[in-house]
């Protein structure tokens, strides 16, 4: 570079360079905050609110449990006509038993990797205000109360919040209690959870929840 | 020891860097782009804009969905935003770094509670980073011949008339942090969606060959005033000679039991928990169940339910202590015209069904002897008659029906699966 072009960009702004020793001052105690935050959250001592979709995500949990449930058909991202069909569930508060989730994705150069996260094994996670757009789900058993399956989906009541389209069939209920529950979720969306004891394990071998 | 590791990492990313200058296209154009970028915490904001795009990025739902639900997932994109406003503030304005770096700093810590964990580790982790980098950013002292510059004697001084070199170590360094953590945000590799079960396999059982009584709206009173308090549970006429309350288990079937069948019918006020207020749904779906058994029926007739739209549809309504509904098999339109299923086995108590028709073969009582296909709609039955029919015990094998409302105070099921139809 021209010498004096160099010193007139140095007038004009001088150049810089990322100082380790001082980003270390702000970084090193960053992670400090991190770890701790990390472990609040998987020790259940702070909620953490979620907000997740795509594909390949799968959630399974051997029991749930939810108060104030709304759901009717919803279609996701259907502004070119391909919309993904899903079942849209709102609820208002739930606690979920040995949940398991797990994401698949293919990287570059890595190869297919599976991300699963566990969590209730032995205390239950505490959910409020859930929004899940479920794919395909299945449950072994249940009970479900106070239903009500045909009311119109802009009227529904029991999760606050969550509402359809006029016309579309919804269905409400008080209280549900599943068991063995696989879900193939499109997306989760709000709320809080309050985790308990989190495990995180990456694997290379295209393991997922089920 | 290290020093000498860092140091020859460092004399090798030079070299690469060298070469890569030698061998890319344009310098006449790079030339400015890179004295720019050296007079900005460059990486810092790069990294800082990514951490937030991914966060931002996470949640793909519907937006007016998400602010419906509020704060909890409007945060991500809240946090996110931060992050990259700090990013371009990196860029275009790196004087104010030292404030907005604390800000992105504290906006990536957040962003653990507020925001899936923080993108998953890897938006707080780039937010951090971008942070810490742009904290660290310092623009070079005037130079003086002998002194070196301040902060950086640890490192060769830059040949002059050469411009100021960043030494290749740290950029090295800042471009290669996070890199794989990028890569698993570009890459969403499609694939079908599990979908549990296939095709429904009964679908030809419940096909009836009778056409439908149907077609003829008989009218019949109109709807009865919702002001008005539904019959209440001590109005009900008791039930003879069958037990009250949730019926039980094993006492479905029983076909020596033939006290209940006095009185068949109910006159006067209708029995039940009173017809449903609230609005239904005009798309409702198409049910039916390989074989159904309902214990303690009341046949009311036929009524009307309200829609949204102040319409109205015209519904036969039947109530039940209990039902037990075998290879229930639900239908469901959903507003992209994508059918959603519903397979499970059903047992509901306490159970108001309003159906546009029902089809299916009766199994009558006391007789293993089933009645020929039979189809009613509930057009052909004048509304709201002050007349109920009461079945002890009604077994419909298979059975189809245009199910608008079930309303019920308990519902037991096992192997449920529901997915999408495409």
């Amino acid at each position: 570079m021209d010498p004096e072009m160099a010193a007139r960009a140095r007038e004009l702004s001088p150049e810089g360079r990322t100082h380790w020793k001082r980003t270390a001052v702000m970084l090193v105690p960053g992670v400090a905050c991190v770890g701790a935050v990390v472990i609040a959250l998987a020790q259940g001592a702070m909620a953490a609110s979620f907000a997740v979709s795509g594909k390949n995500f799968k959630v399974s949990a051997d029991r749930i449990t939810g108060r104030g449930i709304s759901g009717f058909p919803s279609s996701l991202g259907a502004k070119d006509g391909t919309g993904h069909a899903v079942l849209l569930a709102g609820i208002a508060s739930g606690t979920a038993q040995g949940v398991c989730l797990s994401m698949k994705q293919k990287l570059p150069l890595v190869g297919e990797v599976s991300l699963i996260v566990r969590s209730g094994g032995e205390r239950a996670i505490k959910g409020e205000h859930l929004v899940v757009d479920a794919d395909a789900l299945t449950s072994s058993g249940g009970r479900v109360t106070g239903v009500q399956a045909g009311r119109d989906a802009s009227t529904l009541t029991a999760a606050p919040g969550v509402s359809g389209p006029q016309g579309l069939f919804g269905v409400q209920a008080d209280t549900a209690v599943a068991r063995d529950v696989r879900s193939t979720a499109w997306a989760s969306n709000g709320g809080s959870l309050t985790l308990d004891k989190v495990e995180i394990e990456l694997s290379h071998t295209g393991k997922e929840c089920y | 020891m290290i020093t000498f590791v860092l140091g020859f990492l460092a004399e090798l990313a030079k070299e690469f860097g060298d070469w890569l200058d030698r061998i890319l296209p344009a310098p006449g154009l790079r030339r400015p782009l890179r004295s720019w970028r050296r007079r900005r915490p460059f990486w810092a904001g790069i990294w800082a804009m990514a951490g937030g795009a991914e966060m931002i990025a996470l949640p793909l739902a519907p937006l007016p969905l998400m602010l419906k639900v509020g704060i909890g997932a409007m945060s991500a994109i809240g946090v996110g935003l931060v992050l990259i406003a700090g990013g371009l503030f990196f860029l275009f304005a790196p004087a104010q770094r030292m404030f907005v770096s604390v800000v992105t700093a504290i906006a990536s810590l957040v962003s653990l509670a507020t925001t899936n964990l923080g993108g998953f580790g890897i938006g707080c982790g780039l937010g951090l980073l971008g942070s810490s980098m742009a904290f660290g950013w310092l623009p070079h002292p005037p130079r003086t011949p002998d002194a070196p510059p301040q902060g950086v004697a640890a490192h060769p001084k830059a040949p002059e008339g050469h411009g100021v070199r960043r030494p290749p170590g740290t950029s090295a360094l800042a471009l290669t942090l996070p890199p794989l953590l990028i890569a698993g945000l570009v890459t969403t590799a499609p694939s079908a969606a599990a979908r549990p079960g296939g095709g429904d396999p009964r679908g030809a059982a419940a096909r009836v060959s009778l056409p439908c009584l149907s077609g003829v709206d008989t009218g019949g009173a109109d709807n009865p005033d919702p002001t008005g308090p539904p019959p209440s549970e001590g109005g009900r006429p008791g039930r003879p000679g069958r037990p009250t309350g949730t019926a039980e288990p094993g006492k479905i079937g029983d076909p020596d039991d033939l006290t209940a069948l006095t009185p068949p019918l109910v006159f006067g006020d209708q029995p039940g928990p009173g017809r449903a207020t609230y609005s239904v749904s005009p798309y409702y779906p198409t049910v039916n169940a390989t074989r159904l058994t309902a214990t303690d029926a009341i046949i009311h007739g036929a009524t009307y339910l309200p829609t949204v739209g102040g319409g109205r549809i015209k519904v036969l309504w039947v109530h039940a202590a209990r039902i037990v509904a075998d290879d229930y098999h639900l239908d469901v339109k959903g507003p992209s015209g994508a059918t959603h299923t519903l397979d499970v086995q059903l047992d509901i108590r306490d159970v108001d069904v309003y159906a546009t028709y029902l089809k299916g073969s009766i199994e009558i009582p006391g007789l293993k002897v089933n009645t020929p296909h039979i189809c009613i709609g509930a057009d052909i039955i004048p509304a709201n008659l002050p007349v109920a029919v009461r079945l002890p015990h009604l077994t419909v094998e298979p059975v189809t029906a245009g199910q608008v409302l079930v309303d019920t105070a308990d519902v037991r099921y096992t192997r449920l699966g529901t997915h999408p139809q495409r």
